[in-house]
């Protein structure tokens, strides 16, 4: 889907999941659909929280979007090979949030981890005044580890792997 | 295949949603009177079959005889 023609100058990115514990993934197309979809988990008002979706609270966005995949031709003769881009995985989020052992959001993705097989809609809102943008896709949970080194606060990293083609953009 | 099943077909698909619509061969008469409410899943759908199942315009061509030059020899 073509991205949102708007740029978001100062603005500020937060981490939003479907909050149920074995939820329905929204469909690709939905993905990119802002009322009544990506709504549901980030609210129609800017960093606000829809019905079936919770705040992550992680320290930063990683990066996101697809890794670098190409295969390389060579011509016998040729001083230079040829290199095209081919299927590209899906750019994993590791991603670091202090420990709470009480926020709900983390004991969910704790439990995704342990069980590995559920699929999540998670939601990327860049936010500026009133408009937000957002990067919706589905992705299951693939590692959690609690850091709990006494000479720092304890942290949790966990990483996020999109399955691949489902992802989409919308904005208010 | 009706319109409103591949509608329905790429609405609920968890793939490659470009991959399946190029899959999809609907009647390009009733594609280009199907309508959707925007900011919709179904509008999504609409425009992938659209770019997939593309009509192309009916042209008519006249056929012209050409002129015939005035015979000058005598």
């Amino acid at each position: 889907m073509a991205i949102p023609a708007k740029v978001l100058p100062g603005f500020s990115t937060s981490l939003w999941m479907q909050s149920a514990a074995t939820p329905t993934p929204l469909t690709t197309a939905n993905l990119s659909v802002w009322l009544a979809q990506v709504t549901t988990i980030v609210g129609t008002v800017a960093n606000g929280t829809g019905t079936a979706g919770v705040a992550v609270p992680v320290e930063a966005i990683p990066a996101f979007g697809m890794d670098d995949a190409m295969a390389n031709f060579s011509v016998a003769g040729s001083r230079q090979s040829d290199k095209m881009p081919a299927q590209a995985a899906p750019t994993s989020l590791t991603i670091t949030a202090a420990w709470n052992p009480a926020d709900a959001a983390l004991l969910q993705i704790r439990s995704d981890a342990y069980s590995g097989v559920v699929d999540r809609t998670f939601v990327i809102a860049a936010v500026e005044g009133t408009n937000t943008v957002a990067y919706a896709f589905n992705g299951r949970v693939g590692q959690f580890q609690i850091d709990a080194q006494p000479g720092a606060e304890s942290k949790c990293t966990f990483t996020v792997h999109p399955r691949g083609n489902q992802y989409g953009w919308s904005n208010n | 295949m009706k319109v409103s099943d591949a509608i329905e077909t790429i609405v609920t698909s968890y793939g490659d949603i470009n991959l399946v619509a190029r899959g999809l061969e609907v009647d390009a008469g009733e594609l280009a009177k199907a309508t959707a409410e925007p900011d919709t899943a179904e509008a999504i759908a609409l425009a992938l079959l659209r770019k997939y199942n593309v009509t192309a315009p009916v042209v008519v061509i006249e056929e012209v005889a050409p002129e015939v030059a005035p015979d000058t020899t005598e």
